[in-house]
């Protein structure tokens, strides 16, 4: 099988029973890899009726066709699991080198099953696996840990992935750490490492991908690099990083400010900007695996309370930690995202639930005596650091915190469902439905809750003929609801495809379908298609929604929370909001899904899911 | 009257600033703001950013103006102290702008399907 190294990793930890499974060749070609075939292995593996944090769940973790090659980006890897924060799929994605250096030990994907009997760790190098102990690091932070691991198993060039103290403890939205500060952060992949008490994952491998035809993807994927090298629109991402949203988008009202209650705020984002940053705490920094673009930040903060020399905020982070919670330090705000990464906290979640709880403390529904004598009034920096400390080790209020909005609010009652802005329990990314309407359908449907990275659509509006290719051709404004379903689909699928390829989002701006095809069909041999991957596409959603589907997920859960779906005053989304009911309708039609939410038999049947389709309608 | 442009983004470079103000007569519609970008900035400008033709901008940027999306209402009638916003909407500033459209590689081998068009950048930016 050329791409792929061809073997799974099975490990059960109850059992300390270590083993080599051959993949099948049909099923990498149907999936491609990654979250494709994460997906299909949670599905046939993993009932949906299965307690996440149990030690009958699992997590999946695969590689992808172009990983550990010298394509840009390719040292991905992806999670697959059930989210304890939701209750269905989740599949998370993680840049850095983990990926790469995993697949060199000789194996596309792991499957991790049971629970250890006290805590451990996996070296895994070069097709040998230990499970060692990892008392001695239980309890350390994810940097110490992620530093500490290769010297124990004296070998520094060594990469680890890893829980810090939130994942031990147990919050739902806590995440796993690899190298310098990244994630898969959504949906508490932590949170499920740590059930099984597995603390990390160390991974050191010299084998080699051995691809189709090695000449003519060098010279395809150094076009792609070179490209994304000399881009004019990419570099503003190499200069100014993720956050340099904050400067561009607020006058759009895509920024959520003050738990999405205000439409913009200049002066806060502005302060939180990639601008800022650059002038101010930020640091030359590192880029992922082979990556030309090279937007993770480095910041240091030589003095004061939030001393600190360590990755920096992304966007999202800024945005939840920062203008959600109305705090503008981005001194403060870099420091309680490195906090989040130490302790392993998913940074969206994490300060979104921290928004939501401070307009529950303005409302009196969370008082004094519930944080301890603690102010959780907007803007304060401090309370938002302290939340963050607290919600790590589950003390205090921040037990409550740890649940996510959506539990959250269940406790609290009253009206405070309304303004937790999540989808399926996962807390909303920093993006407006209000602002860009295509967001509306894509959150509602996206396979794992509220998202932005199942489907980047917004990309697509205010675009002249977006993904031509697959015959999304046409203008959509971004406050019409026309066709904003069709975008939806297509931006779903082309997400599907990149996490099973396992490449970034960002590496991909200047490519089209057929450049995907033609990557993937130098490193296997196979033949895809723009044609085809789309309904690879097509088939991962399909089956994704199948699993949830099972999970008992239904149409009504298909839907905004209701701020999402109030008008803000201000700003460039001010007085508009997106008709969910429409683009929906439209949706469903096009995914081939009945009015009850599940795919139709003819649409299983027409994906090669008859099995699914078997088990969904008898 | 002065009428203020703010810049975003990629655009920035071309103008020069994030910010430029325009003294202009009473009256003035934002076709005249548009016929003043094309005067002064129309041949910095890349084809995937301004039509120099119809003197308008294409390929995704949003121009607002009293934060509301101005789309093709040029005959709009501008006051003093307008800000007029120019940027590019794709979650804040990053264009799927293919610079150079069909140039570049062209790789076909061993009979597989791979011609695709790789594009190559046109213009630099942040110099």
């Amino acid at each position: 099988m050329k791409g792929y190294m061809g073997k799974l990793l099975r490990v059960d930890l109850t059992q300390e029973k270590i083993s080599h499974e051959i993949l099948d060749p049909q099923m990498l070609r149907d999936y491609i890899g990654g979250s494709g075939l994460g997906v299909r292995l949670m599905y046939n593996e993993v009932p949906p009726d299965i307690d996440p944090l149990s030690p009958e769940a699992k997590i999946i973790i695969t590689t992808g066709p172009v990983t550990a090659t010298s394509l840009g980006t390719a040292g991905r890897f992806e999670i697959c699991f059930k989210s304890p924060l939701t209750g269905i799929l989740c599949d998370s994605s993680s840049g850095g080198h983990w990926g790469a250096e995993f697949k060199q030990t000789g194996f596309d994907a792991m499957i991790l099953e049971g629970k250890a009997s006290k805590p451990v760790y996996l070296y895994i190098h070069d097709n040998q696996v230990e499970i060692r102990s990892a008392e001695a690091w239980w309890g350390k932070d994810a940097y110490t840990t992620i530093e500490g691991l290769p010297v124990e198993v004296q070998q520094p060039k060594a990469r680890v992935l890893c829980i810090g103290q939130a994942g031990e403890y147990g919050a739902l939205y806590a995440c796993m750490i690899n190298d310098a500060g990244r994630t898969p952060g959504r949906g508490g992949t932590g949170a499920v490492m740590g059930s099984k008490n597995l603390k990390a994952i160390v991974v050191y491998g010299t084998q080699k991908v051995d691809l189709a035809d090695p000449e003519g993807f060098k010279k395809y994927a150094m076009a792609v690099n070179k490209l994304n090298a000399s881009s004019g629109d990419i570099a503003d991402l190499r200069i100014f990083g993720t956050p340099e949203v904050m400067d561009n988008s607020w006058p759009v009202g895509d920024i959520p400010v003050k738990n999405w209650s205000l439409g913009s705020y200049e002066e806060i984002c502005v302060n939180l900007g990639g601008k800022k940053m650059r002038d101010t705490i930020l640091v030359p920094h590192n880029a992922c695996h082979f990556c030309a673009i090279g937007c993770s930040r480095w910041v240091r903060i030589k003095e004061g309370d939030f001393k600190m020399d360590s990755a920096g905020p992304e966007y999202e982070t800024l945005g939840a930690l920062g203008s959600m919670c109305l705090v503008d330090d981005l001194e403060a705000v870099s420091y309680a995202a490195h906090l989040c990464n130490i302790y392993g906290l998913d940074t969206i979640s994490c300060g979104a639930t921290i928004a939501f709880a401070m307009e529950c403390f303005e409302k009196g529904y969370i008082t004094l005596e519930d944080t301890g004598g603690l102010e959780l009034k907007w803007g304060d920096k401090y309370a938002l650091i302290k939340m963050v400390e607290q919600i790590a080790f589950g003390e205090g209020i921040g037990a409550l915190l740890g649940l996510g909005t959506r539990k959250m609010a269940e406790k609290i009652g009253r009206d405070a469902m309304d303004f937790a802005v999540q989808v399926k329990g996962l807390e909303l990314p920093m993006h407006d439905p209000r602002a860009f309407f295509s967001w509306a359908s894509n959150y509602a449907t996206s396979p794992r809750g509220g998202c932005h990275l199942h489907g980047m659509s917004a990309i697509y509006e205010n675009k002249q003929d977006p993904i031509p290719e697959w015959g999304l051709t046409g203008y959509y404004p971004r406050h019409s609801n026309e066709g904003k379903a069709k975008i939806t689909r297509f931006a779903q699928d082309w997400s599907h495809i990149l996490d099973s390829m396992v490449i970034c989002y960002f590496a991909t701006f200047t490519l089209q379908p057929s450049d995907l095809a033609s990557l993937i069909n130098f490193a296997t041999g196979y033949e895809y298609t723009p044609e085809t991957l789309v309904v690879i596409g097509d088939r991962i959603n399909a089956l994704h929604r199948a699993y949830n589907y099972r999970c008992g997920i239904r149409r009504e859960d298909d839907t905004l929370p209701l701020r999402s779906l109030t008008p803000v005053a201000e700003g460039g989304a001010a007085g508009h909001v997106p008709d969910l009911k429409y683009q929906l309708n439209e949706y469903y039609e096009l995914r081939g899904w009945e009015a009850d939410g599940c795919p139709s038999r003819q649409t299983l049947i027409d994906l090669d899911l008859a099995d699914v389709a078997a088990d969904l309608y008898g | 009257m002065i009428i203020t442009l703010r810049l975003f983004g990629t655009l920035i470079p071309y103008f020069g600033s994030s910010r430029v103000e325009i003294v202009c007569p009473p009256s003035t519609t934002f076709a005249d703001i548009c016929e003043i970008i094309n005067a002064r900035w129309g041949r910095k400008l890349p084809s995937q950013l301004w039509d120099k033709e119809e003197k308008y901008f294409v390929g995704g940027v949003l121009v607002m103006i009293d934060e509301k999306d101005v789309g093709q209402q040029r005959t709009l009638m501008l006051s003093e102290g307008q800000e007029i916003f120019i940027l590019i909407p794709i979650c804040g500033g990053k264009p799927l702008i293919h610079f150079g459209v069909g140039c570049s590689v062209d790789i076909v081998r061993h009979g597989m399907r791979t011609h695709s068009k790789v594009y190559k950048k046109e213009v630099k930016l942040h110099s």
